[in-house]
């Protein structure tokens, strides 16, 4: 990064899928912040791999970023890795005016997924829908909406689904995917303790 | 000296502990004079959940059945199994275990109605010994309203029932100075309080009973116990109550001792605590003050409540990550509290800050504006990590943060949410990355809450000199109290009460 706090210019990088798929592509957004303010529309940003082979390239755009001061940005298509496993990208955004500026981002890639995992979260007590649930299925991941649903693809193998709610706990719950699927898993309300009780002993 | 009063019995401090004295000294045929260095009555209690801590076999436990007896009250807070027990005078909490019901009764009859569930606490208690008040029914009365402050419920009534039966209470009257006879064996005369500038002496003919609220607020005096609680903690209940010390330091100045010291560090109950709410100067756990509080002027925000530490990381002022943030154990505390790279200050950790997305905020539904935050030094908000770390500025921030420091950091974070594990710190699985702007920093450094040491006393709440001697005249009852290391209003209450009957009972 430039240290002249006056005229810093400084990177972030959002919407990276989770997981991306084996020699496919997937998208991300890269946005840049010029400390004075300065419009960056126009200015170039790559991406490359850890081997330093540029696999993205764009320039940002005119309008800033919703809610942000001034953070010009572009939507950038690029090439997933061949391989299964986590990667490691840079993005770097050139600018005649500055040395250059760089920032990274990681991303998981598997095999492309094929089986339909749907997934209906109640509360235990009350069969209430649970919506606003986290689900991890391996590296997949979805949130339930508020009929307490969500639907994941996901690849065929065994995992373990585990379930995130505030205030809500439910067990890991083993999985063996083969095909298309459904669960109904329950989750617990442990409410909160009330505050003046949150203590450790 | 020159007196510009005189009454028998003065009582330094209107909450919890200074109340029940001035009552149980009044209906023990003592004039009473209270002076307090508020606008208003209450102190700390005024803030509490009202949460009572009395047991024994009081009414209301043997309406719902609780087998308990004053016997196994002195059996569980000297329980030398337990942190919040061990440490304990035995012959404070025999007192405690004997007068636990006839203080219930005692709240009873000067109007404090409870509500009718009992309540177990995480404490020593072996069976449920606490019960709720209702909260004071005049909402522009309480200070942190529609929040269950329901102590505002008890020191309402106490305070109405104290000046029915004749009791005067000074506000914005504040101590000064207790007055004692040179020699061993002094009495104690009175006290100098200052009033609207200036000076006003009180003689007090039976005695002085100190219940000025302990020392939380006061960093040189809470240091002797614990070097590490430096200035950036902030102590809960400010901006209403200050627990500056002050009887503490008045009695150590005419020879007083403390005792118990070492319960301050017995690392249980809400001594030290995480912050629930965020991006606001004063976080307590159950303390929010609503935008209708009367001191909200003061509070200047509400701050953002966080129910789940997986929406946020937690870096210190170099900008890095130091525990899992989802522990909320003394561990966290204690590393919160490290060293975190300031060469220039030793002890104390520094702020804590908390990072987070503008995901978090969507699925928190949190608003990142007045008044829900301060942007005066506890918030800050920008559209790269980079930028967000050159804009933490806060007093107790000394230097700045580097953003290359707080990128790496979040960069890091953000690969453990896309491997799932957190091979730094262990957060178990960590859930969210930190990547959509723009990005916030919330205040969230440790906060403080009880005073668990303090003046020694003996078991009528008589203050022990440092040769071991009473000082005629001179007791303590309530956080200033040491020697029963107990969170919330039972002892207070129970040694008020006792410091009120025996002063209002001694020979001028």
């Amino acid at each position: 990064m430039q240290h002249d706090p006056s005229n810093t210019i400084s990177l972030a990088v959002w919407d990276v899928p989770m997981p991306a798929v084996v020699g496919g592509t997937f998208s991300i957004k890269v946005g840049g912040k010029s400390s004075s303010g300065r419009a960056l529309a126009g200015c170039r940003v790559d991406v490359s791999d850890s081997t330093g082979a540029v696999v993205a390239t764009g320039t940002l755009g005119e309008t800033p970023w919703p809610e942000t001061e001034a953070l010009y940005w572009t939507a950038l298509d690029m090439p997933a890795p061949a391989q299964q496993g986590v990667s490691e990208f840079t993005v770097r955004l050139l600018e005649p005016a500055h040395h250059e500026v760089a920032t990274r981002f990681s991303i998981v890639t598997t095999p492309k997924p094929k089986h339909r995992l749907t997934v209906k979260v109640t509360e235990q007590t009350t069969a209430a829908a649970l919506g606003g649930v986290e689900i991890r299925v391996g590296s997949f991941r979805a949130r339930t909406d508020a009929a307490g649903q969500a639907e994941l693809l996901v690849c065929k193998g065994e995992y373990q689904l585990q379930l995130f709610r505030t205030a809500h706990i439910a067990p890991a719950q083993p999985v063996d995917i083969k095909g298309d699927a459904s669960v109904e898993l329950t989750m617990l309300h442990a409410p909160e303790d009330h505050p003046d009780a949150r203590w450790v002993r | 000296m020159e007196w510009t009063l005189s009454t028998d019995v003065v009582v330094i401090g209107a909450g919890a502990a200074g109340l029940a004295a001035a009552v149980s000294a009044r209906d023990h045929g003592a004039a009473v004079v209270v002076v307090e260095e508020n606008y208003d009555i209450g102190g700390h209690a005024m803030l509490s959940g009202g949460r009572v801590h009395l047991g024994g076999g009081n009414a209301l436990q043997q309406k719902f059945n609780i087998k308990d007896s004053p016997d196994q009250v002195y059996a569980d807070w000297t329980n030398y199994a337990r942190g919040d027990s061990r440490y304990n005078d035995r012959d404070l909490v025999r007192r405690f275990a004997d007068e636990c019901v006839p203080t219930f009764q005692f709240l009873l009859d000067n109007g404090v109605t409870f509500i009718e569930k009992p309540i177990v606490t995480p404490d020593a208690s072996t069976v449920p010994r606490v019960f709720v008040t209702h909260e004071w029914h005049i909402p522009h009365e309480v200070i942190a309203p529609r929040r269950n402050r329901n102590g505002s419920g008890l020191v309402r009534r106490l305070a109405e029932s104290a000046r029915k039966k004749g009791v005067q209470i000074l506000l914005k009257h504040e101590m000064t100075q207790i007055v004692r006879d040179q020699g061993k064996r002094g009495k104690v005369r009175g006290i100098v309080v200052q009033a609207d500038g200036k000076d006003i002496t009180i003689e007090a003919n039976k005695g002085i009973i100190i219940a000025t609220g302990g020392h939380t607020g006061n960093v040189n005096f809470r240091r002797m116990f614990d070097p590490r609680l430096t200035e950036e903690y902030q102590q809960a209940g400010l901006p209403y109550s200050f627990q500056g010390a002050d009887g503490e330091l008045a009695a150590m100045d005419i020879g007083a001792s403390l005792w118990a010291t070492g319960a301050q560090t017995s690392e249980v109950g809400p001594a030290i605590t995480k912050t629930r709410h965020v991006g606001c100067r004063w976080g307590y756990l159950s303390l929010y003050y609503e935008l209708d509080s009367p001191i909200f002027h003061l509070c200047k925000a509400t701050g953002l409540t966080v129910t789940d530490w997986q929406e946020a990381i937690l870096v210190d002022q170099t900008g890095k990550r130091f525990w899992n943030e989802v522990d909320s154990s003394y561990d966290f505390i204690n590393a919160a509290l490290g060293n975190h790279g300031d060469t220039t200050k030793r002890n104390g950790g520094g702020p804590i800050w908390a990072i987070f997305d503008s995901d978090a905020l969507a699925r928190q539904k949190w608003k990142p504006k007045p008044p829900h935050v301060d942007p005066d030094g506890y918030f800050a908000s920008a559209d790269t990590i980079f930028e967000l770390a050159g804009k933490i500025k806060n007093p107790y921030q000394k230097q700045p943060i580097s953003g290359d420091v707080l990128q790496e950091t979040v960069n890091r974070y953000n690969s453990f949410v896309t491997t799932g594990v957190d091979v730094d710190f262990n957060k178990p699985t960590p859930l969210h990355k930190i990547a959509k702007p723009p990005f916030h920093a919330a205040w969230a450094t440790p906060i403080l809450h009880d005073s668990l040491t303090g003046l020694r006393t003996d078991a009528n709440a008589q203050v022990i000199d440092i040769r071991g001697e009473v000082i005629p005249g001179l007791y303590c009852a309530g956080e200033s109290q040491g020697g029963f290391a107990q969170h919330g209003l039972g002892r207070c209450l129970v040694f008020g009460r006792v410091a009120g009957r025996h002063a209002a009972q001694r020979n001028s």
